[in-house]
């Protein structure tokens, strides 16, 4: 599962990454904005495919609205 | 690189996709099931009341033509603050994106493929939406308006399907409980679907005329709230208002109810079809308003480059929101018009205040006015 | 560009490694299609008896065989799967058409009987549901028909025929959980029992059973359930027969073709009644004497003792409702509820009381639209 992970994130990175990358003098907060995002992405899939339950950002939003709403 | 020319949508696809993302999950969850039998009065009402917020939308765009809000919030708000305000609105579109694909996993996964892994079928649509996105507003609109034929003539086949089922004394009595589950009701389809087409105001930068906004937006609600009324009526007609409460997935099973002369049966499949078709274009629409807000924030020039990731944290999202299918009702019908409430009137409100003031500022100080 | 090419080359091999058939593929030998189950209740077990449709090949004509299968357990899936550890196949739902339930089912066991065929996903909800009177359920599913070869077709026959004898209800699942939880926890179901004919045990459904929040209270006669169909405005067809016609030997069997029971709630003087219409369109199948009753004062006579027959029928069971199962089985309340909700939430909590003794005024209105192909009786002088 994490090798599939892996592997599907591979293929996106050299899909997109790699020419965002070539081209990073003419648009450096593109290539940097991707990277952040691609990373974060990429980092969640991992922790899920290892099967680490991340917690959800209902969960605060319920507390906040809890809070708000009493 | 491919250099982002101004694309421009006419006022019949914006409204057909104004109508389908209405249809979008509304179709298969059901709205309004706290009014019980008079869920129909209450999804009329919200239409009713979502005719203001969205002609208030619509001002905010008509001031400033071929910008859209994140354009709008710069240039009302000033750089920080406005971009805040973005990051909120673009959170809001990629959550609302995230939702409707966790909905439509669920349905999936009930429905029809129980043992499927969930992640697979939002990762199908997950990967179709960002295809649509990669291609544009105009691909979607052109799809949107060839594909609202084959909802329509699903939902009109099923309608008349459905005609010898349906029992009109479920709809009676009329307000047993009072006004007051009517209107939180009413609250509940506001904020889902009807003001949901805020996500709207981010990604129409190009309608044609000034008074698109109007039109698209006030037309668009009254004919997805048309469909949306009459499923609500028929799903109370045919499996009465006690049986609804039971189940996840009303039209799911009103439909399956539909047997001619034993040979014309378990037609429910058409449910998924809508549910795909309708869902794709709402999670497309959100993703889209996503990727845009990610990319003016930083003021990039292209969205297409990143929709990518955000695809994909898109998906993850959607798979880790909820635990479960009882968590994901509760949330829907506790939480998310207090959550959305604030992004689909209040805000837009506040917006609107600031635009009017801004251009009234503009028209005094001799500047050429930015609308007539 | 020659590796992005080599990679979408790559990509679309691993596709086709992951999509070669679906990973819950089930091959069509290895699935047993159920055709209908039976659910018993032996201590605190739940019997499951599943009856299979099992293709037999060769011969020529392919046939379908029945094949019972057996199990128990605590609740109905935990016997389900049962089944799996049993014969190694795994069911199949969508197909059950019929849901059998022992008597013993009826002691606190309905919820949990229905409940797993409710929620499954496999199963469908218009699955039709009958209750074994007098024998197991499993004991009617094993029994042999007639005609078809399986007892689960012949019941699901039989039942979507309702229309033309109207002796029994027909009743889908989702319909008994409707009926359950929203007509005053009420429902009635068809009764199905096992006769003896040419030495053979056949399943027979006539009448049905009163069923009040998961007790069974008692059994309806084939006409009492006419009766109450009619008052339901359920029935859609069948026959009545009106006996004694002006003299002792005419019986006229009347074939239904029309019937609409309009139910109305009254409320005067602070009492609520039940005002029952009954709208019928017939045609005269038989007549058992030479009496003419097809010439006009024939014809009048003939209305005349149909509409007081008919009339005594449906005032014959209302009274049962009322005085002997005591509940709301003939659907007054949701009547009262839908059309005068004020006066509904004052009854409702003693509901079930104030029905024994309301008043139910019966009214029929027989039209006679035709006699079939012959304008006269066979005459014979006497």
């Amino acid at each position: 599962m994490i090798l599939l992970t892996i592997a599907a994130f591979m293929i996106i990175a050299i899909l997109e990454l790699v020419p965002l990358y070539k081209e990073r003098g003419k648009e450096k907060r593109t290539y940097l904005v991707y990277l952040t995002l691609f990373l974060f992405s990429f980092g969640l899939a991992v922790l899920l495919s290892l099967g680490i339950r991340i917690p959800s950002p209902a969960k605060a939003i319920e507390v906040f609205i809890d809070a708000i709403v009493k | 690189m491919v250099e982002v020319s101004k694309e421009t949508i006419n006022d019949k696809q914006a409204l057909i996709m104004v109508t389908i993302f209405i249809m979008g999950s509304t179709l298969i969850m059901g709205v309004g099931g706290v009014a019980k039998q008079d869920m129909w009065l209450a999804i009329i009402a919200a239409i009713a009341s979502a005719i203001p917020v969205v002609l208030m939308y619509a001002r905010i765009l008509s001031t400033y033509p071929g910008k859209d809000l994140y354009d709008i919030l710069q240039i009302v708000f000033g750089k920080v603050v406005g971009k805040i305000v973005c990051i909120l609105y673009a959170w809001f579109a990629f959550h609302l994106g995230a939702l409707v694909l966790r909905n439509y996993g669920e349905f999936i996964k009930t429905a029809a493929l129980p043992e499927t892994p969930m992640l697979v079928s939002m990762l199908f649509l997950g990967g179709l939406a960002l295809w649509a996105v990669k291609a544009g507003i105009e691909v979607i609109g052109r799809w949107s308006e060839f594909f609202i034929f084959i909802l329509i003539g699903f939902i009109l086949i099923i309608g008349f399907l459905s005609i010898p089922l349906m029992k009109p004394q479920n709809l009676l009595p009329v307000l047993y409980e009072g006004v007051v589950p009517v209107l939180h009701g009413t609250l509940a389809a506001l904020s889902f679907p009807f003001a949901e087409t805020v996500v709207f105001t981010l990604v129409f930068s190009s309608l044609q005329t000034r008074e698109s906004p109007n039109k698209v937006l006030v037309y668009g609600i009254l004919l997805g709230g048309l469909i949306v009324v009459y499923a609500a009526l028929r799903n109370v007609m045919v499996l009465g208002a006690n049986y609804i409460s039971m189940l996840y997935f009303p039209s799911y099973h009103a439909v399956s109810r539909i047997n001619v002369g034993n040979f014309l049966q378990r037609l429910e499949i058409s449910v998924v079809v809508v549910f795909t078709i309708a869902g794709f274009v709402k999670i497309s629409v959100c993703l889209l308003a996503a990727c845009t807000g990610i990319a003016k924030v930083f003021s990039l020039e292209n969205h297409r480059q990143i929709a990518t990731p955000i695809a994909l944290l898109m998906v993850t999202l959607a798979y880790i929101v909820y635990k479960n299918i009882m968590e994901m009702m509760e949330w829907a019908f506790k939480y998310w018009s207090s959550y959305a409430l604030p992004f689909q009137v209040f805000l837009p409100a506040i917006i609107l205040l600031a635009v009017e003031i801004k251009s009234r500022r503009q028209k005094t100080s001799g500047k050429p006015p930015a609308k007539q | 560009m020659k590796s992005v090419k080599l990679l979408y080359l790559v990509f679309l091999l691993s596709v086709i490694c992951l999509l070669c058939g679906c990973w819950n593929y089930r091959e069509i030998e290895r699935l047993a299609i159920a055709s209908g189950l039976s659910l018993d209740s032996l201590e605190d077990k739940i019997v499951l008896n599943i009856e299979i449709a099992n293709p037999a090949s060769g011969q020529g004509e392919g046939t379908v065989k029945p094949v019972l299968l057996k199990s128990e357990g605590k609740t109905v899936f935990d016997a389900v799967r049962e089944i799996i550890a049993k014969s190694g196949m795994k069911v199949y739902w969508s197909h059950a058409k019929v849901l059998l339930l022992g008597e013993e089912m009826f002691n606190g066991k309905l919820i949990g009987a229905l409940d797993w065929a409710f929620r499954d996903a496999e199963t469908r909800e218009d699955m039709w549901v009958l209750v074994a009177k007098g024998r197991k359920a499993s004991e009617i599913l094993g029994s042999k028909p007639e005609l078809e070869e399986l007892v689960s077709f012949q019941l699901d026959a039989t039942l979507r025929s309702q229309r033309f004898i109207s002796r029994f209800p027909s009743v889908e699942l989702w319909k008994l959980i409707d009926d359950m939880t929203s007509r005053e926890n009420t429902a009635i179901l068809p009764a199905v029992r096992l006769i003896d004919e040419k030495g053979k045990t056949v399943p027979l459904i006539e009448g049905c059973a009163v069923i009040k929040k998961q007790k069974l209270l008692g059994w309806l006669t084939a006409e009492e359930t006419k009766a109450l169909l009619w008052i339901r405005d359920e029935l859609k067809g069948g026959l009545t027969i009106i006996e004694k016609v002006g003299s002792p030997d005419t019986n006229v069997t009347l074939e239904i073709f029309e019937s609409k029971t309009t139910v109305k709630p009254v409320f005067e003087e602070g009492r609520l009644s039940m005002a029952v219409t009954i709208k019928l369109s017939v045609e005269i199948a038989e007549i058992s004497s030479s009496m003419d009753v097809i010439k006009p004062d024939g014809m009048k006579l003939l209305t005349a003792e149909g509409k007081k027959q008919i009339k005594r029928d449906i005032e014959k069971v209302v009274k049962k409702a009322q005085k002997e199962f005591k509940c709301d089985i003939l659907g007054f309340g949701s009547k009262v509820k839908a059309e005068m909700p004020d006066i509904w939430r004052e009854v409702e909590p003693d509901w079930d009381e104030y029905l024994q003794d309301m008043e139910v005024e019966v009214s029929v209105d027989l039209e006679i639209r035709g006699s079939a192909t012959t304008s006269k009786p066979i005459m014979i002088e006497d």
